[in-house]
């Protein structure tokens, strides 16, 4: 009999109404015991199904063992038609109240707990008139609260008639679809923020979407106002499949939490899974939405494939940030969660600057231009590796070749060539503004994403590790990054005994170039002595004493350590030529011009250049240069621009037209047009270098700043001074005035200002940027020529607007600060001044 | 043979570790949150499942472990539920023991577990299988899903049994049995 009720059970709970009716009475018969059993058992099993709204977590202790059927309850004012549902704080009944002619339906929620005490009571109470406050479209209204006759505590709330958001009715829906919906969920919580309240309980069961394709929050049960707990944490029952790890360990929350819980939801909203599934515990990071995705299986147009390729990237860092263990990584608002759902929808960038992988570094070369232009910053860094690098371990390289066989060479270099180009992508990747919500990508972003890489990552030979750290440290050498070379390398020098000698060399000289500029001379030479006393007149080590020379100003001493440097290489060596540079550099500085030219000449003629190195072509275009700006320094703009075009060809012929290498000539050759006259031409050329420059520095940016000053100044000689003035501003408006090292650049460029305004008769602004410039030059020790000037033009600038007064006791103060062995040229000016000065004093008159 | 007994010692040896270690794990929650027993409760329960789940992974037949687990965790639950009916009866005193933890996240009141032992017990007459599925559902706190995997059956053969074993036990130990 058993197996037939059983049976009699089981089939009649897929039928419903009048069949269900006369199923059971066909199949029990004349068997009334069988068919009260029947019923009795299906009756139940419609209870249980009311109760049973999705609660499988709470299955373990309470999801049989549900209250016997509960004493009738009676609130006051509202009739109860009906439990409509029940979970670990209390049962829930569907109520109607008589509002006049109104029937309103309601929702009454009545907790489990009783016999409050007073002061809790009351608070209760307090909590429900400010629950009842709250109103948006979204949130399923608190109406009322109190205590029922058994002093159990209940709340009143609007009533939904709606679906959970996990319902399988909105498991195909599309997922921008599903986005949509969940916005409006954030919306409601960022209300419910706004009044310093944290849901602390968001789960499925929580969101319900009613029939007008409305999300309506419910339940706030368990939240509190933010306002008079923030720090203590929650006492009350909670559903851990969708807390957050600081609600687990019972530590303060934030609205962190909610952004948890919300992580959670669309996780399983989108994915079909829950995160925490993939999770071996409550800290650990559960697998990509893109990943869990492919776990389902297919149903209907939903395939698992086109949704992971949908999640891939975007939305897989919005919810994994949601779903951060540390609440300080996560969102730290409802709001900015939503706000990059509502970017990805918009197909905007998001705000997360994500590690991506090697595909999507690919994908993003493909779709954007910047990209394009930051792969030829990328070329040129490899360029600039290979040329540096290769400078300082060629000689490492000969003598592995002697020691090892060529196949382990090839090998060798395989790797190194694997492991730097796989290096960059990495980094570039990284640095895709597309992930980073940036759009201003500088090369520097990325060699310091590449920096991470070689600081953080796991690899899997030390040497390559240690070659492409030496030759970022290069790099970072190169572009004045003195501090990034020692941060980077320092570590490295505490292996530094296991390194080959080269090596060790070779480490010790980067981090003592990268240290320069910080060391005190009696620290520099301690250290230097170092090296010295291991490598005796070895020819890196002497150019390092060249270096520091030649940062200390002292060009003399360092033409020698490089000229003894130089003397170590003959033509056929691989380091010639650019020791050679380095000493017809130093020339230069010297203004030494003609002798630097002559030099530079000489080595280029004698140096051996096999066929295919583009490092030597390279140090070529390098030297060619050197002498195209001696040429401008020798006041030859011809000569000089026609060199620089050829440096420009050989360049362009090594790392394309569009590199920065290659457009930075530009500037020279606009020198060079500005010095012939030639004014709109020489605006053009450095157009071209501003345009490039800003790519890849941004506008904040000294390199920037200079070029734009520079073409300011070729419009003061061109008598375009609104132009200047444009120009002028425009590094005013991006440059940090408080940053010291402009300070003397940014007096200089109020100078430039105060010029050009005065050649506009605009004197009141030209007195303005003066004051500035004297402003900014007064805290500094020298400069009393400048700040002379400064004066005598704020002189002039009194005299003009008619102060004479004030222009004649400037004028006297200028004369008595005045020494007798005065600049004669200034000294003119102030003559001209006071000539002014007299002839203004004379019209008044 | 003696294969077979070494893993019938080992089986043991793991359910009461696992045992012991749910126990660790709830006095710890307990000294923590002296008045949270609902939270415990879940605490407990999402630990646990976690912890079953790892020894679970260790053992080739799962379904035998999971059962076997079960039937261990309801007779500890059931000892509990006896203590505390004494304790009750000695003036409503807790004894402060052992395995308080525990003993706190019983369910209090609705269930008789005493009438729930026997009905499982009938029910194993008329369905093992469905009894089985209480067992996982119950005392290891699986899901539908869950449970249907580890038994291996269909899923909707699951939620028929489950339903109709819900339901049976519910109506059995209400005031009127069936």
């Amino acid at each position: 009999m058993g197996y037939k009720l059983q049976d009699i059970f089981e089939k009649a709970i897929t039928l419903s109404g009048e069949e269900r009716d006369r199923f059971i009475r066909q199949a029990c018969g004349d068997d009334d015991v069988l068919r009260f059993k029947a019923e009795r058992l299906l009756d139940t099993h419609e209870s249980l199904e009311t109760y049973d709204d999705g609660a499988t977590e709470e299955a373990m202790l309470t999801g049989l063992a549900k209250p016997e059927p509960q004493q009738p309850v009676e609130i006051a004012g509202y009739q109860i038609t009906r439990p409509i549902g029940s979970g670990g704080m209390g049962d829930v009944y569907l109520a109607t109240r008589q509002l006049q002619d109104v029937t309103q339906q309601v929702a009454i929620k009545v907790m489990k707990t009783s016999n409050p005490r007073p002061t809790e009571k009351r608070r209760f109470l307090q909590e429900q008139q400010f629950l009842a406050q709250l109103e948006h479209p979204n949130i399923a209204r608190f109406i009322d609260g109190g205590y029922t006759t058994g002093q159990h505590p209940f709340v009143v709330m609007e009533y939904v008639s709606g679906q959970h958001i996990l319902s399988p009715a909105f498991h195909d829906l599309p997922v921008r679809k599903k986005l949509g919906l969940f916005v409006q969920v954030c919306e409601a919580i960022q209300y419910i923020h706004q009044h310093l309240i944290i849901h602390k309980d968001l789960k499925p069961n929580n969101i319900l979407i009613n029939d007008a394709w409305q999300p309506k929050i419910l339940d706030f049960g368990i939240a509190r106002s933010l306002e008079e707990d923030h720090t203590q944490t929650m006492t009350l029952a909670l559903t851990p499949r969708y807390a957050s790890p600081e609600m687990i360990n019972q530590e303060p929350l934030s609205m962190a939490t909610d952004v948890y819980s919300l992580g959670v939801v669309l996780y399983e909203f989108l994915t079909g899974c829950h995160p925490k599934d993939s999770m071996p515990n409550f800290l650990a990071t559960p697998d990509l939405p893109s990943v869990a995705v492919l776990q389902t299986s297919q149903e209907g147009r939903r395939s698992p494939a086109r949704l992971s390729r949908h999640f891939k990237g975007d939305l897989d860092a919005i919810i994994m940030t949601a779903l951060k263990a540390d609440p300080d990584e996560r969102y730290q608002s409802v709001e900015a969660f939503q706000r990059d759902i509502e970017n990805f929808l918009k197909f905007k960038p998001i705000s997360i600057k994500q590690p991506t992988l090697l595909d999507q570094s690919i994908k993003f070369y493909q779709r954007h231009k910047v990209a394009t232009i930051l792969t030829t910053a990328l070329s040129a860094s490899i360029i600039t590796l290979m040329v540096f690098v290769g400078l300082q371990f060629k000689d490492i390289k000969q003598q592995r070749t002697e020691l090892l066989n060529r196949q382990q060479v090839i090998l060798a270099e395989k790797e190194k060539v694997y492991s730097l180009s796989n290096a960059f992508e990495l980094a570039f990747a990284n640095a895709d503004p597309t992930r980073s919500g940036n759009a201003e990508v500088s090369a520097n972003d990325i060699l310091d994403e590449l920096n991470q890489l070689i600081t953080n990552d796991v690899w899997n030979s030390a040497d390559s590790q240690l070659y492409l750290a030496m030759g970022l440290g290069q790099i970072y050498l190169n572009t004045g990054q003195h501090e990034k070379t020692v941060d980077l390398l320092e570590p490295f020098l505490n292996g530094l005994d296991d390194l080959p000698e080269d090596n060790q060399k070779a480490l010790l000289i980067l981090v003592l170039n990268g240290d320069m500029a910080s060391l005190s001379r009696s620290d520099f030479e301690d250290q230097y002595k170092q090296l010295v006393n291991r490598w005796p007149e070895d020819a890196g080590v002497l150019q390092v004493k060249g270096h520091w020379l030649k940062n200390q100003g002292d060009y003399q001493a360092a033409e020698e350590a490089f000229a003894a440097a130089f003397e170590q290489f003959n033509p056929e060596q691989h380091g010639y030529l650019n020791n050679c540079y380095l000493l017809a550099g130093i020339r230069s500085k010297m203004s030494m011009f003609n002798e630097s030219s002559e030099l530079m000449r000489h080595c280029l003629s004698v140096a051996s250049a096999p066929a295919n190195d583009k490092s030597l072509a390279w140090q070529r275009t390098e030297a060619l240069n050197l002498m195209a700006n001696n040429l401008g320094y020798l006041n030859q703009p011809e000569a000089s621009s026609a060199l620089t075009r050829q440096v420009i060809e050989e360049r362009t012929a090594i790392v394309g037209a569009d590199h920065l290498y290659v457009t930075d000539l530009y500037a020279n050759l606009g020198s060079s047009y500005s010095q012939l006259g030639e004014y709109d031409e020489a605006h053009k050329m450095h157009q071209r270098t501003l345009a490039k420059r800003i790519e890849l520095y941004g506008e904040n940016d000294e390199r920037v700043f200079m070029t734009l000053y520079n073409m300011a100044n070729n419009q003061i000689r061109n008598q375009q001074h609104q132009k200047a003035i444009d120009l002028l501003m425009r590094i005013i408006e991006n440059i940090d005035i408080y940053d010291s090292k402009y300070t003397v650049n940014l007096s200089f460029i109020f100078q430039s200002l105060s010029h050009a305004h005065m050649q506009l008769e605009q004197y009141d602004k030209a007195e303005y940027f003066t004051q500035e410039a004297l402003r900014v030059l007064l805290p500094l020790d020298g400069f009393t020529g400048n700040k002379n000037w400064s004066r005598l033009v704020l002189a002039e600038l009194a005299i003009l607007q008619g102060n004479l007064a004030h222009g004649e006791a400037l004028i006297r103060q200028i004369e008595q600060g005045l020494g007798e062995q005065s600049d004669p040229a200034f000294m003119k000016d102030v003559q001209r001044v006071r000539a002014m000065h007299k002839s203004a004093s004379a019209t008044i008159d | 043979m003696n294969d077979m007994k070494q893993a019938k010692q080992e089986f043991d040896q793991l359910v009461e570790a696992t045992l012991d270690m749910l126990k660790r794990i709830a006095r710890k929650h307990k000294k923590s949150h002296q008045h949270n027993t609902l939270q415990t409760t879940e605490i407990v329960h999402e630990t646990y499942l976690r912890v079953i789940q790892k020894q679970l992974n260790h053992w080739p037949d799962q379904k035998e472990f999971l059962i076997h687990m079960a039937m261990n965790i309801k007779q500890f639950l059931l000892d509990q539920y006896r203590r505390k009916v004494a304790a009750k009866r000695n003036h409503g005193q807790r004894a402060e023991s052992f395995d308080d933890a525990l003993y706190l996240a019983v369910p209090d009141g609705h269930a008789n577990w005493e009438e729930l032992e026997e009905n499982l017990e009938k029910l194993n007459g008329i369905d093992p299988q469905a009894v089985e599925l209480v067992m996982l559902r119950y005392f290891i706190g699986y899901n539908l899903d869950e449970a249907s995997n580890a038994l291996q059956i269909s899923t909707s053969t699951a939620s028929r049994k489950w339903a109709f074993a819900r339901s049976w036990l519910h109506a059995q130990m209400s005031e009127q049995p069936l």
